[in-house]
Formats: structure tokens, sequence, C-alpha cells
């Protein structure tokens, strides 16, 4: 067991030399083809989309901190037999919401208003599904709800600027004035027909 | 004013004729029996026949020809199910399913660059480039069982679960193109060097693969390296997973193969002699030129 081990070892050390040590560079090499590119390696290097969560009261960039959630899998309901009986495809995504970090704190009370069926009364946000047959892809889906839910809460409705404030008095006045003529002229029309001192006169 | 333009045309044209003038056209006789009206026409031709009840074929047949019936050509329907058959191009499909076994029954060594020819080692797959056949495909079946870190090379992957479930457990995955003739070499690799050829030079991919393999999405050889790392990054968040450190990758996960080379460590050109167990390169000029170009 030992010889074996030590043999194996030697082998990775000296081929890995051999690999490394030869480079072959043709006209097509990665340095030719993208000379202007940050990085030519594709694990590091900067990257443009964020990587970590936005902090205090800056607004949401995306980006959830898959550490602070519980991610729980569980069975999945409907049919399928011993397959859906069996695997556990089905993933439920809890997290507190007002311990939350990583959502900003000006959304918090729109959010809890806005989704206040799917919080409990601890303070647990939950979300669960089940719809596809891959774990990865349900996962997918509560992730994508949940940013959705976010960028909803974060949409504060614009409210009417002075003008239209202006425009809409405008139109009731002038409705209402329009509805006490008509008044107006509706009970002048059924006094008339009673019958008038003038005409007894 | 007419009079004023009139008396330019005297100043500026030679001559002044009726022909001369911009005059509303003239409808001599002459003219009105090159062009017949309506009526004229209706008087003309005849009030029987395909041309008068509209059963006349479609426009540009030789209604004489077609003998009021439509060309034998037209009348048989296009059914184009298997339209481009002969040129496309086929993958063998390897599930991550069966990449896993294979790990698990140690016929894999993950710490080492998975690529084209380790997999036909294990000889489950007969790729035969005559009928077609460029090489593997990765699909997504077992996804959820995926759990090695491996430098996978392959070369089609159509679905985003299948790269997800690689690169969340740490893993890096490329799409390369073969040609035919890199292709015979890789699969059997020592039966290659026994024929005694020199290393092929690996050409690059066809027009309508050009847009697959320079695609990040599709983790592409000749993708922009910046691209990739976003959509790995896209990836990681869309799925929930986090993506490992840099330093944590061990060095043969940062081998790529050059576009022109098909084996690691080996340069295109280089003839590998197994029975004396030396390798042969060549020193002429051209040689050198077009093995490097």
């Amino acid at each position: 067991m030992y010889n074996f081990v030590v043999r194996q070892v030697l082998c990775l050390s000296t081929r890995q030399f051999l690999i490394t040590s030869r480079t072959y560079k043709s006209n097509l090499s990665f340095e030719k083809l993208f000379p202007n590119c940050k990085s030519l390696e594709v694990v590091s290097g900067p990257i443009k989309s964020p990587t970590r969560e936005s902090t205090g009261n800056e607004k949401f960039n995306g980006f959830i901190p898959t550490d602070k959630l519980e991610i729980a899998h569980r069975h999945a309901r409907g049919p399928g037999g011993q397959h859906v009986n069996k695997t556990l495809s089905g993933v439920e995504i809890r997290f507190h919401v007002d311990s939350a970090t990583w959502i900003p704190d000006s959304i918090k009370p729109r959010f809890h208003d806005m989704n206040h069926n799917r919080i409990n009364r601890d303070g647990y946000f939950v979300i669960f599904s089940d719809e596809t047959r891959h774990r990865l892809l349900n996962q997918g889906q509560c992730l994508d709800r949940i940013r959705a839910l976010i960028r909803e809460a974060s949409i504060v409705p614009k409210g009417l600027s002075d003008e239209e404030k202006k425009v809409i008095e405008d139109r009731k006045r002038v409705a209402s004035n329009e509805r006490v003529m008509r008044k107006r002229i509706q009970s002048l029309s059924k006094h008339e027909r009673r019958p008038s001192s003038e005409d007894l006169g | 004013m007419p009079i004023e333009r009139g008396l330019q045309y005297l100043r500026q044209m030679q001559r002044v004729t009726l022909k001369n003038l911009p005059m509303p056209l003239e409808k001599t006789d002459k003219w009105k029996r090159e062009h017949p009206d309506e009526n004229t026409m209706k008087t003309i031709m005849s009030k029987k026949g395909p041309i008068s009840r509209s059963g006349l074929p479609p426009y540009g047949i030789d209604p004489i020809q077609a003998e009021g019936r439509l060309p034998w050509i037209l009348t048989v329907p296009k059914e184009p199910y298997y339209e481009g058959v002969e040129e496309a191009r086929q993958y063998l499909p390897i599930s991550l399913r069966t990449l896993q076994r294979l790990i698990d029954l140690r016929r894999i060594n993950p710490a080492r660059p998975i690529d084209l020819p380790v997999l036909c080692n294990t000889k489950l797959f007969s790729i035969q480039p005559d009928q077609r056949q460029f090489g593997l495909q990765l699909t997504d079946e077992g996804a959820d069982l995926f759990s090695t870190p491996i430098n996978l090379e392959i070369q089609w992957v159509s679905s985003e679960v299948a790269t997800a479930a690689i690169e969340r457990c740490g893993g890096i995955l490329t799409t390369r193109y073969f040609d035919p003739v890199s292709l015979s070499a890789l699969i059997d690799a020592k039966k290659f060097f026994e024929r005694g050829e020199p290393i092929p030079r690996c050409d690059t991919p066809p027009l309508n693969a050009i847009e697959y393999y320079t695609d990040p999405k599709q983790r592409g050889y000749l993708a922009n390296p910046d691209l990739i790392r976003e959509e790995r990054q896209r990836l990681a968040q869309k799925y929930g997973y986090k993506l490992p450190d840099a330093s944590k990758f061990s060095p043969m996960f940062h081998l790529r193969k050059d576009p022109r080379q098909i084996f690691f460590g080996l340069a295109p050109g280089w003839l590998v002699n197994l029975k004396d167990q030396t390798i042969l390169k060549p020193k002429d000029n051209k040689f050198e030129t077009f093995y490097h170009s």
C-alpha cells in the first residue's frame, strides 16, 4: 500500500512538471485572440456583475448570499410513483426577514405588507418549489421568485405631479357645475308642469 | 406663371416644337391602340374560358402548357423533415450520472483533466468519425447526484443545468471542437502513435459551429475569458451556489489546451516513437511556421 501510494505521487508530480513545462503557443493562442482581456484565467479575475451583497440603505443590486439562506430538500408533491416518493427534489428556502442584511431597510416594511402570506409568526419568509424534476432547477426557481418579490417591493409608486393634480381638480369642478345646471333645468321643467298662479289669474 | 415659363423655354431651348415641350400626354389613336382601357379589353377578350372565369394557374406558369392543371412539381407537397441530415454533426451522449459512476468506480481520475482520450479509453463509447460523429455531448441526467470537482473538456453541451451542476461542485467545463482527422487520432491514441504519423494540427470549426464555440454561455474554447467569468457568476447566482476561491484550485484545473493542440503536453507536428520512447520534432522552417500558425 505504501509503495503504491509513493509511486502514484511520483508519477503525478513528474507528469505535472512535464505538462506545465511544455507550452505550445500557436497563432490562435488566447494572448493573440484576446489581447485586451483583463485576465486569461477562467477561474480568477475581475468580474463586473455584483459579487457582494448591497450594504445598508443602497439599492438592491440583485446579489443573494446563499450562505444566509436555509435551504432544505423535501419530498415533492404530485404524480410520479416511486421516483417522486423516494427522491427529495422539492426545495424549501427560508430566511429571517428583519435580520437579513442584504435587503435594504427602506424596502422591508413594504416587503412585509406585500408578502404577509409567506411570512410566518416568527418572522421567517418561506418559499417552496417542486415544479420540475431536478433539484437545481427548483432551487433556481425559488431564488428567481425571491428576487422578483424584492424588486416588486422596491418599486415605489410615482405620485401625481402638481400639474396632474390641478387638471384633475379642474375636471371635477367642471363636472360638478354641469351636474348642478342639469339638475336646475330638470327641476325647472318639473316646476312648470305644476299649476301656477299666472294660469289661474 | 405659365407665360414666364414659356418665355424661359424660348430663351433656353435650342428648338421649340410641340414634341419638346412638357405638355400633358396627347392620347393619339396610336397610343390608344397600344394601351387599351378596361372597356375595350372587355370587348376584345373572350367572355368564356379560364381567363374570364379566374381559372388560370398561378403567376409565372405558362397557361397553355399548364392545360388548366398545376405542373407536377407543384402538385407534390414538400415535407422537409430530414433536410440537412447528411451534413448534420452527431455527438454521442454522456450523462453526468455515468461520469459520477466512472469516478466512483475509479475508472477515471478526477485529479487530472478529463478530455476525450481519457473518456474513450474507458471503452464505453465507440465514436466513428466517418459517420459524421464529432465527439461527445453532456446531458443533464444526474445533475443532482454529481458531486466531484473535475476539469472537463467535452464537444457539446446543450443544457444550462449540466454546466451548473459541474460548476457547483467546483469544476470547470470547456467545449472544444475536433475535426475528423484529429478525432481519429484522439479516439485510440495508442493505435495512432503506432501508425507513425505526426500529430495533426486541429482545424478551426466550420461556419455553422463558430457561433457556438465563441459563445461564453456554452463555455466555448474560443470565447473571451472575461465573459466566461461573468457567465459563471451569473449561473452561481441563478441556481444558488457559491463559486470556490481561485486559490483552492489545483494547478491541474488551470490547464487549458491551445486551440490548435490536441494532446496535453504534446504539440502538433511531433512524431511519437513508442518503441524507442522518443519524440521527433521537425526542424525545417516551413514545418515550424505551418504547425505554429
